[in-house]
């Protein structure tokens, strides 16, 4: 259990209004009694990096003439101060820029995402046994997600820690399992036919 | 352990994953998870509040309470009391996981970030808040020590030696003429 003991202003969620809070303490808000346990900490103050004025041989910032330019805008061509500049995947970009035109610049550079071929497996197990026998033709697509699934776990810790060792033993059974009755199935097929026709 | 905290809710799934420098949130979308990130090193606040989850104890006792209404009309116009009896049992059932679910309460967590709040909420059991919790604040308790320590290095580089003495005041400047 963590205990601090600093005082600070936390505003109520339900009401908006504001409490003083001891970090580690359950209280109550004076106005309209919801109970909150809250947690203080002590992050770092924004370090502003202050412009410098522009002088008469130096480039000046589009948005803020008396600043001294430090970039160009990628998106934009403005030259910009510190206080426009904006860096994004190694190109320099204006606020200004990136609130009107270049949003969806900066909405792409904030978006990641994590594939999981993991829970193909088992979606594509689920429809395989919806469908029956016409399911067969999925199975090496489930083989082939479980070998994504291995080499997505040796490259990316985060999917490592994701999917553990248990949860890929699991798809294992269900991919390779899956592989073998198709096999089993088809074999079986063939022998029929083999033993009709002699 | 996959994920610290894996939250359900009738549109999303989220997975929290807590990292040394920030908490990851991971939002299901198919065959993929959304990624985003919150950094530690500048978080301000946690508050954590419970509410009643009305909707919740709803569509859990929703299912039970069909089946019951069912059966009780079957039995009463049937006549049958073993039909009844079933049906109240089911009944029993829906009044059982509606007080579970209410008993329960839905936690709600804010993480203030530089201004910013993130909510999310919960039907989770409380113990298992308190660990994600405890575990998040220990994270963040480290990662910013560790900025701290980080920007002081960055300072003593940018301008070593003792600046506590302004220039102005200064021995050698108070010698010179």
């Amino acid at each position: 259990m963590i205990t601090r003991l600093e005082i600070n202003d936390i505003i109520c969620p339900r009401c908006g209004i504001g409490m003083d809070a001891r970090s580690g303490e359950e209280m109550r808000c004076p106005h309209c009694d919801l109970k909150t346990r809250v947690l203080l900490f002590r992050p770092l103050p924004l370090l502003v990096e202050h412009p410098t004025p522009a002088g008469p041989e130096d480039a000046a910032c589009a948005h803020h003439p008396a600043n001294r330019a430090v970039a160009v805008c990628a998106g934009t061509g403005d030259y910009i101060c510190s206080l426009c500049h904006v860096a994004l995947d190694g190109k320099s970009y204006s606020v200004q820029y990136l609130e009107g035109a270049g949003k969806s610049i900066l909405t792409k550079s904030y978006t990641h995402y994590l594939p999981r071929p993991d829970t193909e497996i088992v979606t594509l197990a689920l429809f395989t046994l919806l469908v029956s026998f016409l399911g067969v033709i999925f199975i090496p697509l489930m083989i082939l997600r479980f070998f994504t699934t291995r080499k997505l776990r040796r490259e990316n810790p985060l999917y490592a820690r994701l999917v553990g060792p248990g949860r890929m033993a699991w798809l294992g059974i269900v991919a390779f399992g899956f592989g073998a009755m198709a096999a089993f199935g088809v074999l079986a097929i063939i022998v029929a036919i083999v033993i009709n026709n002699s | 352990m996959p994920a610290d905290l894996t939250i359900n809710s009738l549109s999303k799934k989220r997975s929290l994953l807590i990292e040394p420098e920030s908490l990851v949130i991971l939002q299901r979308e198919g065959t993929r998870d959304r990624v985003r990130r919150i950094r530690l090193d500048r978080v301000e606040s946690i508050v954590v509040w419970k509410s009643v989850a009305w909707l919740a104890a709803i569509f859990t006792s929703l299912a039970p309470l069909i089946v019951a209404v069912i059966l009780i009309m079957i039995g009463r116009s049937e006549n049958a009391p073993g039909v009844s009896a079933t049906g109240a049992g089911f009944l029993a059932l829906a009044i059982l996981c509606a007080a579970a679910v209410l008993m329960r309460g839905k936690t709600h967590i804010r993480i203030r970030r530089a201004g910013i709040n993130r909510d999310f909420a919960c039907l989770l059991s409380q113990k298992k808040i308190r660990v994600f919790l405890d575990k998040l604040a220990t994270a963040i308790d480290a990662a910013q020590e560790a900025a701290l320590a980080q920007a002081l290095e960055r300072n003593e580089e940018a301008a070593p030696g003792p600046l506590l003495i302004p220039e102005d005041q200064s021995p050698e400047q108070q010698d010179t003429p």
